[in-house]
């Protein structure tokens, strides 16, 4: 069979294998308890301080959630009343105006980002695909001083809703298109091919099959990069002016709960101090809403096709 | 043109393929391919792995036309067309010429009446009545609409391996081809879903030209009328060693290489 010098018997090397396989067998499951052991050390590790954040918010939170505190604005507080702060509409009203417009504004130019980061491989697209990583790093401050140089100031130092929009809007984009031209990418080719031997064209290919394909993943990737900017600050602080009224108007100044949150953190008087955690928690609750109205959408559209 | 006198019948050419020659990035996977396809025969490409039968399926629907680097040289013409300088569009050319695939893939966010229905839809035919007798017609040739009439709106991927890929070969005819490729339709599937797929196929020639890659040697004698056998050569690339009436090439085939792989003596 071959010149190869036998240096085993077929029984000695199947003896041999046999033993090798019980003694890994062992360190095996020694290797297996210790990996089990350090996943439920990190579990715990990572979930002491979550779940300690969870707990105080919710304890020192939970007694915010009065109609009086979500219907009325904020306002300032007289000497002789200090516990007298208002409510936290105007800012309530303020995240979901400036954060919905954001997605409304992201997701279409995230998807065609995507879609031709996707499509096309030539130098500009590869060009592209590097600007839109290397965005995903910078520190989110420049994006409310680049919207603050060519949106606000061109405007007259008008400070809006929309301005904000459109920060946020710049940090989604790079986050939902690189992860959802992942989830393009993972679509099987044999798919694709199925659907082409159908004779469909390529837009029809992408429209029918590939997207609803990748859509779970992508709708995923839209809110995580939703969750981040609805807590972020710094993009929005100096480009949406603040407002204590409640208002729907996109091209109005508004306040965040995050921006509420900084500026309130500035003062000392300990009622407006102690809101903080009532505003944390329905920051996280309308976090939260966002993510369960997504997962609908997503089990809706990858049942039926886009 | 074919012009052997068979008992069923005098073949009439459908597709003829000249020279064709298939290479990826300037290395050449298949060559020397000249043969007919009857029409409403079945036409079955045989031997062994890594001769390019796949490779030469993939050039009769254009389906190479996406892979960079890959090249299709020769002519093959449909109904006397050329399909590659002609005046065909691709996607015209795809809608006539069907293809089923090795494993089963059907679309896994439709339901099982939108995968059959697809093909409809892609060509842009979107009236109802008319999309619902041809789904209810491809699913019946395909012998799978007893068991899924009544479960027409569940996923695809409920159904079983040989569902699929009867589901898959439904989705193929409801856009009504003339000509259906197959490629080793039956290599994931059970001997009961085979037989199924087999009885198919000799019913489906009245209204369909097939041809069909296998590596079944029994599979090519039982279904096809006319065989082409390819083998690697030398710098290994495919090549057509012979193509005659499937009964030639399995009683006395011309080349000495053929007879050896049906006796299963190489491949
Ligand atoms: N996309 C591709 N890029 C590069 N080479 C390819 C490509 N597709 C096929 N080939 C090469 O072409 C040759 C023929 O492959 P092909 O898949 O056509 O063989 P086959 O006869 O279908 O084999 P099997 O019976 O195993 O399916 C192989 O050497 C393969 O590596
Ligand atoms: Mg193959």
């Amino acid at each position: 069979m071959s010149e190869l010098q036998h240096i085993m018997t077929i029984d000695e090397r199947r003896e041999f294998v046999q033993k090798a396989a019980k003694s890994s067998l062992r360190k095996r499951e020694f290797t297996s308890k210790f990996f089990l052991g350090m996943m439920a050390t990190a579990l715990v590790i990572a979930f002491i301080p979550l779940f300690s954040i969870l707990q105080s918010v919710i304890s020192k939170g939970a007694h915010y959630l009065t109609w009086g505190y979500l219907s009325k604005p904020q306002q300032t507080p007289f000497a002789f009343d200090l516990a007298n702060i208002g409510g936290f509409s105007n800012a309530i009203t303020g995240t979901i105006l400036v954060d919905g417009l954001a997605v409304l504004i992201a997701v279409p130019i995230a998807v065609l980002l995507a879609v031709s980061l996707y499509e096309s491989d030539g130098r500009v697209m590869h060009f592209l695909r590097v600007t839109t990583e290397v965005m995903i790093g910078l520190p989110s401050i420049l994006l409310g001083i680049f919207i603050f140089t060519f949106v606000v100031t061109p405007m007259g130092y008008r400070m809006t809703a929309l301005a904000g929009s459109l920060a946020l809007a710049i940090l989604m984009v790079p986050l939902i298109a690189i992860a959802s031209e992942a989830a393009l990418r993972d679509v099987p080719d044999t798919l694709k091919e199925a659907a082409l031997a159908l004779g469909a064209r390529k837009s029809r290919v992408m429209l029918r099959v590939i997207l609803p394909y990748a859509a779970p993943r992508m709708v995923t990737a839209v809110m995580l990069s939703t969750s981040r900017a609805v807590g972020e600050t710094a993009p929005v602080l100096f480009v949406i002016g603040a407002s204590s009224l409640t208002s729907w108007n996109p091209m109005s100044p508004v306040t965040t709960l995050p921006t509420m949150m900084f500026t309130y953190l500035q003062g000392s008087n300990p009622y407006i101090i102690k809101s903080l955690w009532g505003m944390a928690l329905i920051l996280m609750i309308i976090v939260f809403f966002f993510n369960l109205l997504a997962r609908l959408v997503v089990a809706r559209s990858s049942k039926r096709g886009l | 043109m074919i012009e052997e006198i068979t008992d069923n019948g005098p073949q009439v050419t459908i597709m003829s393929l000249k020279n064709v020659a298939v290479s990826f990035s300037g290395k050449v996977a298949v060559r020397d391919a000249t043969f007919d396809i009857a029409k409403n025969r079945v036409t079955s490409m045989i031997g062994p792995s890594g001769s390019g039968k796949t490779t030469l399926l993939r050039a009769i629907n254009r389906l190479h036309d996406l892979t960079k680097g890959a090249k299709v040289t020769g002519e093959i013409t449909l109904d006397g067309e050329d399909i590659y300088n002609g005046g065909i569009p691709t996607t015209l050319l795809r809608s006539r010429i069907g293809m089923v695939f090795q494993r089963p893939n059907p679309f896994p966010t439709m339901s099982i009446y939108d995968n059959v229905a697809s093909g409809l839809r892609f060509n842009g035919v979107k009236k109802k009545s008319v999309v619902d007798e041809a789904v209810e017609h491809a699913l019946q040739s395909a012998a799978l609409w007893d068991s899924v009439s009544h479960r027409l709106k569940v996923a695809a991927s409920t159904l079983s391996g040989g569902e699929q890929q009867r589901l898959c070969i439904a989705r193929a005819l409801a856009v009504e081809p003339e000509i259906l490729l197959m490629d080793e339709p039956t290599s994931a599937l059970d001997p009961v879903s085979t037989q199924h797929i087999e009885d198919l196929m000799s019913s489906l020639k009245e209204i369909v030209t097939i041809i069909i890659v296998t590596h079944n040697m029994q599979q090519a004698a039982r279904v096809s009328d006319n065989c082409a056998f390819l083998l690697m050569g030398e710098d290994r690339a495919g090549e057509l060693i012979e193509f005659a009436s499937t009964e030639k090439i399995f009683t006395k085939p011309s080349d000495k290489r053929t007879l050896d792989y049906i006796q299963g003596r190489f491949g």
